[in-house]
Formats: C-alpha cells, structure tokens, sequence
C-alpha cells in the first residue's frame, strides 16, 4: 500500500493533466490552472521546512562550536533576518529592496563572472590534439571562438562567415538531432512514471 | 627550457593573466571595428519595418547573473522602439529581473520624452513562467492581478486600455531577452507558432547554439547573441554604448583563452616527444 | 466599446481541442509501443539490448576510487525539481550508487537545490541502506538542501568540494548555468568525474571536464541499463523505435516541403 497508492495517484493526476489538455471538456474545467496553484504551495511549503531544517542544523554547529560556526552565525542572521523584514515590509519596502539589491545581483554576477576564468581553465586543460577527434573539436573551437569577436574579423576578414556557417549548418542539424530524441526521450519517461513502470521514486520496500 | 611543463600550468597563472587581459581595455579602447551578421540584421530590420505605434511585447527574463549580456540588449532594443513610437509592454519572468529592468527602461525612456502608461508599461515579474505567459493570451489584467509592477492598476494606463491580451491584433512583436528558462521556448510554445506573432530573441552568447535551429526555421525571426550581438546592434543604430566599449575585453579575452590552449597542446607534443625519447 | 466573447473553437472529431489531436495521438502511440514492447519483454521473448554505455559502466569503478582512498562520493542531482524528466532519470542512477557505497561503506554525501527533490532523494538514500543492511550507516546529515538560489546552491557546492575533497563526483540530473562551476572545481580537485544531463548546451562542459558524460538520452536509458530489468528495456525500445517514425516522417516532408506539396501535412499536424 505505501508504494502502491503513491503511484495511483502519480498514474491518475498524470492522465487527467494530459485529457485536460488533449481534450474540451478538459480545456474548459481548466484543471492545470487549479494544481499550478497547489504546485506552487507546495513549494513554497517546502522551501519553508527546508529553512527550518538548515536552521536546525545551524543551530546545532553554533551551540557545538563546530569548526566555522561563525559562517552559520551569518546564515541565520541573513536568512531569518531578511524573512522578518520581508514581513514587515513586503517585497516593496524602501529597506527591503536596498537590502535585496545591495545583496543579492553582485553576489550573483560575481559567481556568473567566476564561470569564464572556470572557461579558460577548463578549455587549457581539455583542448587537447589527442586524436582527430579532439583536433576537429579544438580547429572548430577556435574558429567560433575568433569569428565571434572584432579581433577575429580583424585577423581574417572571413571568420564571421565561417562562424555564421558553423553554428547555421552542422550546428543546427546536431540540435535538431539531440532536440527530438531528448523530447522522445522525456516524454517516454513521463509515460514510464503514468504506467508506474519508473518506481526509484517510492523505493523498493515492501508494501 | 622544458616545452613540457606548459601542458601542467598551475590554473591560478590562467586566472590572473586573464584578469589582467580583461581589465586593461577598459582604461585603454582598442575601437577595432565590427561587421554586422545577418541574424542581427533581421534582428533590427524586423523592429524598424514595423509601422510606428505598434504594441512590442518584451520578456524580460533573466536575473543579475547574466546582466552584463542583456542588459545593453535590453537597453538597445528599447531605445529602437522608442525611436520609431512603437509602444512597449514589458513582462519579466524571473523575480530578480523587474529591478534590472526598472534601471535600464526608465532612464532611456526620461532621455526620451517618452510616458510612462502612455508609450511603455512594466507588469511586473509573475511567477508561472510558460503558465503566466499562456494566461496573458488570455487576458492581462487577470494574469497580472490587474496591477502593474508598482502596483497600479492597469486600468490607469491608455496602452493597457488598448492593449487587453496577447493575442495577434494587439500586439505585433514579441520579443524575449533570455537567458534559461522560463525564457523564449514559452513564447515559441504559447505565443509564436499558435497565434502566429513574429518572435525575436536575445539570449546570452552559450545560448545561442540552441536558438540557431529555430532561426533558420524562421520561427524566430532575429536574433542579437549576447554582448556581441548587443554591439553590433548599437553599430547598427549608430549609437554605440556600453556593448561597444565591452567587446574590445571580451576579444582580448577570447584571445588569451586561445593562447593558452595553444600553450597546453605545445606542452602536450613536448611531452609525448620526451616519453617517446625516454622509451628509446 | 462592445467586446465579443471569444468564440469557442469547433472540437476535432467531436472532443479533441485544435491542434491538441495530433500530440494526444503521438502520446498514445508511443504508449502502446510501449505496452507491446514491454509485454514482449516480460513473457520473455527477444527485445534488442541496450548498448554500452561507458558513463554507467564506469560508475562501480568510480566508487571503488572512493573506497580505497578512504575519501567520499558527492551526487549532485542538478537544480530541477521533481516534474523534470532529468531528475526522474536520476533517480535510479542515485538509488544504485546509494546501494552500492552503503555496500562497500563509502561515505555518500548527496546535495540538492529544491526541497522537494531533497526528501525523495533522502528516502531513496535511506531506502538503499536500509536494504542493503545497514540501516544504521545512514546519516541524513549527509543528504543536503543547501539553497533554493541556482548561484546560492552551486557555491555551496564548491564550498563542500573544496573542504571534503570527494575523490568521486557524480553529477546526473538537470544542469544550467552552474555546470562548469561545479565540474571544473571538480577537475581541478582531481576528483573522477561521471555526468549525464539533456541539456544540450551544457553538455559540451561535462565533456571538457568529466572523465564520462552521459550525452542526451542516455540518461533516460539509465534505469534500464543499470536495472536490467526486461520491461524497462522494452520500453527504451519502443522509445528507440517512436524516434525512427518521427525521423521517416521528417524524411517524407522534407521530401515534400522541398517540392511544395506539404501543406496535407502540416494540416495534419496542426488538427
């Protein structure tokens, strides 16, 4: 039963949402619009115990003076701090959104901007003329590489052309290619969860 | 001096070296100049034959993480429907975008004379991605909560009383800056190829690998990739701006990044040339 | 100003909404295939194999690193929730590798982004160890929700490699942006390297920076391939069999389009 009535439901909600899109009577009962709402509650839910769960951790690291306890000090000041802010305030307060912007886009772009020095190091190490393979794949490399930039055109006026043909030809057949075995793929997954065939999901215990 | 050893660098000589490359053209431009590629060209020729005071719908979703690419995209795009008296409606799908956005449309739209509910409107972010996108078919102000990204209702605004969905007869381009998703595959799902609306993208530069099949299809119909595509447009609007001033980095970035890999197969063909001797 | 109500498209063959009829029939076709398919498999008649894939090959020989090094496996399951094929796909790679570390007394540390996704992938972990025997080896501490952010989670993701020093980084799931974050502070960490995501533009990371990639569908195929299970087999097949339609199909309007007789086509999908 505790493996069986997981997967009625996951097999019975799974056709519903397919007949409601697929069909009128499903289209005007606008059943996607009613679960996207639940979807959306039960996120939010569950971010909520998530934040209590690393709180509860935290808490133990600082009463345990756990090495870098000190950084889940911080933690838990930004994050319970800014959730009582945000209750305060709502997401249109002044200090809320200074907080919010004083924070949160140069954290992010900073770990964005960390991806090209990882590019440079990882294309250094993997770029290698092992076999023809590889050659192919760095020759290629570098002539979207150079064909993108000003300094390539200025090298050799024809890169932008070659760049444009690479990523418009052998680029988009490969897309196309992986794209529609992907989307096969996925929905024969999606198909393997209705059928109850894809269990991972409910282990393997006895019912 | 052993060849060999540059196949080994210590990455940390990789990341200083390319810092330093990427700092030095800010101080000192280079101004190499820039051709314009055909997707760029469809891309600007698509907004500039529409007739003046048609409804741009722009999607703005994308967060602080991937600024640096769209928000002179963004920058360019809306100072293009400006000058020629389009009217602009934006909605941002990502919750960290209406900020980013706010600072970029507000202060070209002041530069410009232009109004605030009368030539332009910011929704707002709604969450849903592909779902908020299918209920603005529908209808806006349900979708929106009836509100705009202030807080103020729509019914306040003339181009809001004019323009209620987005539906064909409304709106004559949609245009989404992008950079993951929610991002464009909404708008080719729920807008583009059921009501038929022509459909421009700009996403970041690793993105445009997977848009090209689209291009070529013509399902999008332009396309500006990343900062390059952003320069090329303010070229092609001869207003150049901040795209123009990054790329002499990036080229010089790009640059290094090749040398080093020349660097690594050098080291590699030393060190396969020094097994081969020793094994003599 | 009087405004019509939208008019009520007219129902394909009486009950189907516009252009929803030829997606609901593609459904039902691929869901019969695999029905016969997986009957076929079943009853114990012949089904064609899978093919090796070296990336699921190699995962007991990445594990085996671990243990001798006495260091720990890290699987991340990528930042998608639990409605994304990715994650679904991973999950019995994840159940495998649970079983496997639990067998050999390996420390698993597993890492998430979304909660939900998190207390599956803890019940599987638990799951794994409980069957295996050793209940009590199982440490929640070790299955982590670090962050609902792509950016808050991917650092903290660096922050654990970066202290821990896994020796085995396994990465199957969906990936964006953080991709090449998380494999290059691997690469540069000397761990070995198994990943395996659809997403098409990361891919080319993995590959630079991983000793296997999963590339594509592979990873649909996972948990067939590493279950062996006949029915799940079959059902590859049937997918296997679905992608060779749609390519005839293209061939044949390919075929048409270039000699512009394909409108009974496009109108045939478009019901």
């Amino acid at each position: 039963m505790k493996r069986t009535i997981p997967l009625i439901i996951t097999s019975v909600t799974a056709l519903v949402l397919i007949l409601s899109q697929a069909t009128m009577l499903g289209r005007k009962l606008e059943i996607p619009k009613i679960l996207d709402r639940y979807y959306l509650l039960a996120q939010a839910g569950a971010f909520m115990l998530g934040s209590i769960g690393r709180t509860r951790l935290h808490l133990q690291n600082i009463i345990r003076r756990r090495e870098g306890y000190a950084y889940s000090i911080v933690l838990l000041v930004a994050l319970w701090g800014f959730f009582i802010l945000g209750l305060f305030q709502t997401s249109n307060g002044r200090v809320y959104q200074w907080v919010f912007n004083a924070t949160l886009p140069h954290l992010e772009s900073t770990t964005f901007a960390v991806i090209a020095f990882y590019i440079a190091s990882a294309a250094y190490r993997a770029f290698r003329m092992r076999n023809i393979d590889s050659s192919i794949l760095l020759i290629t490399g570098a002539l979207v590489i150079l064909g993108s930039v000003p300094i390539g055109e200025a090298m050799w006026k024809a890169l932008p052309s070659i760049k444009t043909w690479i990523m418009n030809v052998p680029n988009s057949a490969v897309q196309r290619g992986l794209q529609i075995c992907i989307r096969v793929g996925s929905f024969a997954v999606a198909l393997r969860v209705l059928l109850a065939l894809e269990r991972a999901h409910v282990g393997r215990g006895s019912d | 001096m052993k060849w060999s050893r540059l196949s080994s660098l210590d990455v940390r000589w990789i990341y200083v070296v390319f810092l330093v490359v990427l700092v030095i053209p800010m101080f000192r431009p280079l101004g190499l100049p820039m051709s314009i590629t055909p997707e760029v060209r469809d891309y600007a020729n698509t907004i500039e034959s529409l007739p003046p005071g048609s409804v741009v719908w722009i999607g703005a979703d994308y967060s602080p993480g991937s600024a640096a690419e769209n928000n002179p995209q963004l920058a360019a795009t809306f100072r293009h429907c400006m000058m020629k008296g389009h009217k602009v409606i934006i909605l941002e799908l990502w919750e960290q975008a209406p900020d980013i956005v706010r600072s970029i449309v507000d202060p070209i739209a002041r530069e410009m004379g232009k109004v605030y509910g009368v030539d332009y409107v910011n929704l707002g972010y709604k969450p849903g991605g592909g779902v908020a996108v299918l209920a603005m078919t529908r209808d806006i102000k349900t979708a929106s909560a009836g509100v705009d990204i202030s807080g103020t209702k729509l019914e306040n605004f003339p181009l809001m009383q004019q323009v209620t969905a987005l539906q064909k007869g409304q709106v004559q381009l949609v245009i989404s800056i992008n950079t993951g998703s929610p991002g464009y595959a909404d708008y080719l799902n729920y807008v583009t190829d059921p009501l038929g609306i022509p459909f421009l993208s700009c996403p970041t530069a690793g993105m445009l690998t997977g848009q090209m099949p689209f291009y070529r299809s013509k399902q999008i119909r332009g396309l500006l990739p990343g900062l390059a595509g952003a320069a090329q447009y303010e070229i092609w609007l001869k207003q150049p701006g901040d795209a123009c001033r990054q790329m002499d980095a990036q080229s010089l970035g790009h640059l290094i990044v090749l040398l080093f890999v020349a660097l690594g197969n050098i080291g590699y063909f030393a060190s396969r040339k020094e097994k081969g001797g020793a094994s003599k | 100003m009087l405004f019509a109500a939208p008019a009520t498209p007219m129902p394909v063959l009486g009950i189907f909404y516009p252009g929803e009829t030829a997606g609901f029939f593609l459904i039902f076709m691929l869901g019969l295939l695999i029905y016969v398919f997986s009957r076929r498999a079943g009853t114990g008649k012949r089904v064609p194999s899978i093919r090796k894939i070296p990336g699921l090959e190699s995962i007991d020989e990445a594990i085996g690193r671990a243990t001798e090094m006495g260091k720990a496996v890290h699987y991340s399951i990528g930042i998608g929730g639990v409605t994304h094929a990715d994650t679904i796909a991973s999950w019995p790679i994840l159940e495998y590798v649970a079983r496997t570390c639990a067998k050999y007394d390996t420390k698993l540390v597993q890492t998430n982004r979304n909660y939900l996704v998190y207390g599956v992938c803890d019940e599987i972990i638990k799951q794994a160890y409980v069957a295996v025997g050793k209940p009590e080896s199982y440490n929640p501490n070790d299955v982590r929700w670090y962050s609902d952010s792509q950016w808050g989670y991917s650092t903290a993701v660096l922050g654990y490699m970066n202290r821990d020093k896994p020796s085995t980084n396994f990465m199957f799931g969906s990936f964006a942006a953080e991709t090449l974050l998380l494999a290059e502070a691997g690469a540069v960490l000397g761990c070995m390297q198994i990943a395996g995501t659809t997403n098409i533009l990361q891919i080319p990371f993995f590959v630079a920076t991983c000793d296997y990639t999963l590339l594509g569908e592979e990873l649909y195929a996972a948990s067939a391939y590493i279950s062996k299970d006949p029915v799940l087999v079959g059902t590859v097949v049937a997918q296997d069999i679905m992608k060779m339609l749609i390519a005839a199909v293209t061939l044949v309007g390919g075929i048409f389009a270039t000699f512009k007789a394909d409108k009974w086509l496009k109108n045939l999908f478009a019901k």
